[in-house]
């Protein structure tokens, strides 16, 4: 013998029309049975009474304070140092700014007063080319690639006619160069330290 | 004076003053202890996930939308650390056989049933509800929390816990059958034409 469907909505449907999920004519079927048939209306005031008792359910109470424990390892932590609180890298407004970028600009100004003569000194002698060489070059690729043989010789022969003239220094003049070089770089790098330094001490808030 | 909203009290926190952290642990303690102990039915596991969670939230504290309410951030982190420390959420832990087979809550849940207008019996009927709800496998605990608790949709429940909708659907309308049944609260107890 064949079961007959039940007449009344299934658990299912009463959860889902309780939890809104229930749309369209779905809906609007189980209403118009929620209407007309008392027994599944009782099944939903239940199971609505339940909801209520839900969200009622008073908090239990705690019995032991977590902030100690929260807050030891909050302390032990590093405090939070998000960008905003930084100190610009750089912060032109700064009278210590301006007087460090006063003191490298002189200083690389002195130096490069000093260094301008050796450096026109050094100048490099390149070895003339003429368009003779170049249509050589672009005739030596076009039938292939050079012979690493020649390559070689042709590298010797650069190097040796490139070959700059150093200047003859004293020893007195070389040391004296190598000290202003040192304290130099040690100014500079001190400088930068100074100008690019953060601070990682946040300011104390007063008013937020 | 000083403006002690919550948003106000993250502002500090991430602006180098960890002891506003201190005031909005003592705001929601009890709120997130009660995630916790709904989900992982014990009181000492609780305290130990509450307090883990708040340390989660400071941790995170960057990734917190400070325009948006704190309680309910903090509340599903602590919720989330509960889930995952019950594990895996596929497979409740008793069949549908076993759900008729669970014990009574006994006089408390009887006596709150019998007459439920009073105060006392009313923290009679929240008692018995409550270790219902921590009598529920774990499977439906997290169910029963994300969507009456949390107020999540059975998607986004699916989302969280990684289950089908169907099996959120199916684990959520056993959980508040039993719910029913196990607090022993006649006008509570639905009918069943499944």
């Amino acid at each position: 013998m064949t079961e007959l469907p039940s007449p009344h909505l299934t658990d299912d449907t009463l959860n889902e029309y309780l939890d809104d999920a229930l749309q369209g004519a779905a809906r609007s079927a189980a209403a118009a049975h929620l209407a007309s048939c008392a027994e599944c209306a009782g099944r939903l005031e239940a199971l609505r009474a339940l909801f209520a008792g839900l969200e009622a359910l008073p908090e239990a109470p705690l019995e032991r304070s977590l902030t100690p424990g929260v807050m030891a390892y909050v302390r032990g932590s590093p405090p939070f140092v998000p960008a905003a609180r930084l100190r610009p890298v750089v912060d032109p407004s700064r009278p210590a700014f301006r007087l460090i970028f006063a003191l490298q600009t002189g200083l690389a100004l002195a130096l490069l007063a000093f260094a301008w003569p050796f450096v026109m000194s050094l100048a490099l002698p390149l070895p003339p080319v003429v368009a003779g060489d170049l249509a050589g070059l672009a005739a030596g690729w076009a039938s292939g690639w050079p012979s690493p043989a020649g390559l070689w010789v042709g590298l010797q022969t650069w190097a040796a006619t490139a070959q700059p003239t150093l200047p003859r220094l004293t020893a007195l003049q070389a040391l004296a160069a190598g000290l202003l070089l040192v304290l130099a770089a040690v100014c500079w790098l001190a400088g930068n330290a100074l100008l690019l330094r953060r601070s990682l001490t946040p300011r104390p808030e007063k008013n937020l | 004076m000083p403006d002690s909203s919550d948003r106000a009290l993250v502002l500090r926190v991430r602006g180098g003053d960890p002891e506003a952290f201190g005031e909005l642990v003592q705001r929601y303690q009890t709120s997130v202890y009660n995630v916790c102990y709904r989900l992982l039915g014990e009181t000492g596991a609780a305290e130990d996930q509450a307090q883990e969670a708040f340390i989660r939230a400071y941790e995170r504290l960057d990734r917190y939308d400070a325009e948006r309410p704190f309680g309910p951030w903090v509340r599903r982190v602590a919720a989330n650390l509960c889930l995952n420390r019950l594990g895996s959420l596929k497979s409740p832990a008793l069949s549908l056989d076993d759900e008729r087979d669970e014990p009574s809550l006994g006089h408390a849940a009887s006596s709150a049933a019998a007459d439920p207008a009073t105060a006392h019996e009313a923290a009679e009927l929240a008692a018995a509800l409550r270790a219902a709800i921590a009598a529920l496998p774990p499977g439906y605990r997290a169910v029963i929390e994300l969507r009456h608790f949390h107020d999540l949709s059975y998607a986004e429940i699916a989302a969280e816990l990684g289950l089908p909708v169907s099996d959120v659907k199916s684990n959520l309308f056993r959980a508040r059958k039993l719910l029913a049944r196990q607090a022993s609260l006649r006008q509570l107890r639905p009918g069943s034409h499944d």
